[in-house]
């Protein structure tokens, strides 16, 4: 059984667990997308709430060793993994955020000669680093989200 | 009197300032993480780095900082954005895409003299009128391959056992050409034959024709008897004494190899990899088998789990790595295709790992009776029954009913890993590729389902330990990586500063 943290509770049976997080703390993105990444050893689902957290029901797909698959996972260790990932791919769902207009930009400034695109991207390609544009780069800047604070 | 000034640090500012540039993270081991930027740049560092990052906990002045800043993970007020730069990088290691598909695959024949467990169509049958390609059917299928948008193309004549097809290939090889040339296209010819049934006839044509010859072989003779029986028993020593004589006509570099691992060659890495050396290679790819075709109806007694694989690849490159210290030059194509990917700005044209998929983008196949199939592995779940990825007809179809089809459009769907459930997030990504043909024949859907996908996990595991070499700081062995990824001999590759 894991213990306790800021922002996540559990409720362990046997073989299936809840799973209650803070969502101050987690975003429903990055709770969906862990799920996905565990649905190899265990059935998940995010049933409504009415406590304002957002919880994860957890079932082991597999409790006991079979020829193919002799030690298979605890809930324990799942519930552990599980945790951990979580904080991963917040991070993962922050980064994405934060430079998800940078990356669109990129990927249109590396496709502009392909004729696709109905506009120019900002930008020339003879002046990679805009000195002829300082004003550019403000623009660029001044269209990104605000790193969050920690 | 003496003065004093504080350290430099104490004048950096405290809270930095910096706008993260796009990046994916991967957890490799409790001590390190991966960072790999949108252009494929990447870092191995300590556990907690990305962390770090996001929550500017970094200190301006640090060598973790001015490495990411340099491999463009940051970007702050005393550096230019360079956004035109990075562009730049991710359409060079997207060139590939560049004209579209430039691997045209011809079945010139069903027909063979083998019936090995893995193959997924070949018959033993002297029927030509029903199993070869006609002569029309072959006009038809190099018109619509010169449709391709693409400048440079390579036309692969397989099978079946195309050399049991020679009139065809003779029929083929000089009307692609001259379309070739009236159209302006260079034109690479390539014949993948076991090689038993190649007479010096047929090979000085080949030679002539400038055709390259690609052939099997799965290791030593008891390895390659048992994988590719044959009447006699003898594929072996019929491919070993044609292979040699295919060097002495067609050119010693003219003539390649490919070997499957079958449930057989999983105990026998070191001995397959020796049969290679034996037989003068220098280059051997440690392919698994492909889960399609009789494959599929034979797992059994072929097939195996990706963790078996993994271990006799592990075992395998191993030992390859060692042949090289000890002076005999043989790189290994899986690792040599993702080192490229990891380690130069390019990309390759590998059509089993690339985003978009490599499926009708980068390769098609013309079967014998005129069908168009998406790749070979298409049209080996087609002889099965399965016509999914049948794309349209040479009679029948224009190069745009093919590429507008439902058949293609179903493929594209699921082409890029950039837009795919549990890799747009995946620091591996760049590295890696979409398989929506072997995730519908393995999971029933293009998308697939990557916790379970064998796909994900060879691919992952294969990276994970290549990288895991890269960063070990051995100078001898970056050497032999660059003189794979450069086509080069181990010898011609100065020195080289660890990464």
């Amino acid at each position: 059984m894991i213990n306790e943290v800021e922002g996540i509770e559990t409720s362990v049976g046997s073989d299936e667990a809840l799973i209650c997080l803070d969502p101050r703390i987690y975003t429903r993105e990055a709770i969906i997308r862990t799920c996905y990444a565990y649905t190899d050893v265990a059935y998940l689902h995010c049933p409504e709430s009415a406590d304002g957290k957002l919880h994860v029901h957890v079932a082991l797909k597999q409790t006991t060793p079979t020829l193919e698959n002799p030690r298979p996972s605890t809930l324990t260790d799942v519930l552990r993994a599980f945790c951990n990932s979580l904080m991963d791919f917040e991070l993962r769902r922050q980064v994405e955020t934060e430079t998800a207009q940078i990356r669109q930009l990129i990927l249109a400034k590396a496709f502009s000669e392909s004729g696709v695109l109905e506009d120019d991207p900002p930008g020339s390609i003879a002046d990679p680093v805009e000195s002829t544009h300082p004003s550019s780069l403000v623009q660029i800047m001044d269209g990104l989200p605000k790193p969050a604070k920690q | 009197m003496s003065r004093t000034f504080y350290p430099v640090d104490a004048y950096a500012s405290h809270t930095p300032d910096y706008q993260l540039l796009p990046f994916r993270f991967l957890r490799l081991d409790e001590r390190n993480e991966l960072l790999v930027n949108e252009a494929g740049e990447f870092l191995i560092s300590p556990t907690g780095t990305t962390r770090a990052l996001v929550r500017r906990q970094l200190a301006p002045g640090s060598d973790l900082y001015s490495t990411l800043k340099a491999k463009q993970f940051l970007t702050d007020s005393n550096s230019s954005h360079l956004l035109d730069i990075l562009a730049s990088k991710y359409r060079t290691k997207h060139a590939f895409m560049e004209g579209f598909t430039k691997l045209h695959i011809f079945v010139v024949t069903l027909r063979c003299d083998h019936s090995c467990h893995y193959c997924q169509v070949s018959r033993q049958t002297e029927d030509k009128e029903n199993y070869d390609m006609s002569f029309d059917t072959a006009a038809r299928s190099i018109e619509l391959m010169m449709k391709s948008p693409s400048h440079n193309v390579t036309l692969e004549m397989q099978g079946g056992e195309p050399l049991l097809a020679f009139d065809v290939i003779r029929f083929i090889v000089p009307r692609a050409k001259k379309r070739a040339m009236e159209l302006g296209k260079t034109l690479d010819l390539v014949v993948t034959t076991n090689l038993a049934n190649a007479t010096d006839e047929m090979l000085f044509y080949l030679r002539d024709e400038n055709v390259k010859i690609s052939t099997s072989l799965d290791g030593p003779a008891f390895i390659h008897n048992t994988n590719r029986p044959r009447p006699g028993n003898n594929s072996y020593e019929l491919t070993i004494r044609n292979i040699e004589r295919a060097r002495q006509i067609v050119g010693w570099s003219n003539v390649s190899a490919l070997m499957t691992t079958t449930q057989l060659s999983l105990q026998h890495p070191t001995e397959i990899i020796d049969e290679y050396v034996a037989q003068g290679f220098h280059s051997i790819f440690l392919r698994p088998i492909s889960p399609y075709g009789f494959a599929l109806k034979t797992k059994r007694k072929t097939g195996y789990h990706v963790s078996e694989f993994l271990e006799f690849y592990r075992k395998g490159l191993e030992h390859i790595i060692q042949l090289n210290r000890n002076g005999y030059d043989l790189a290994e194509v899986y690792a040599k295709i993702i080192l490229t990917k990891m380690l130069t700005p390019y990309g390759t044209g590998f059509v089993d790992l690339q985003s978009p998929a490599g499926a009708g983008v980068s390769v098609l196949v013309y079967n014998y009776d005129g069908d168009i199939y998406a790749t070979d592995e298409s049209r080996m779940l087609a002889e099965m029954g399965d016509h999914t990825f049948r794309l349209g007809n040479v009679r029948t179809d224009t190069h745009k009913d093919i590429f507008t089809g439902d058949a293609f459009l179903n493929l594209a769907a699921a082409a890029c890993n950039q837009a795919l459930p549990g890799c747009s997030d995946c620091a591996l990504q760049t590295f890696c590729g979409a398989d929506p043909v072997f995730h519908h024949a393995t999971q029933g859907n293009v998308i697939g389902h990557r916790p379970t996908s064998e796909f994900c996990e060879r691919n992952t595991e294969v990276m994970k330990h290549l990288l895991g070499l890269v960063s070990a700081g051995d100078r001898e062995l970056m050497r032999i990586f660059m003189a794979w990824i450069q086509n080069a001999r181990v010898t011609e590759i100065s020195e080289m500063a660890p990464s």
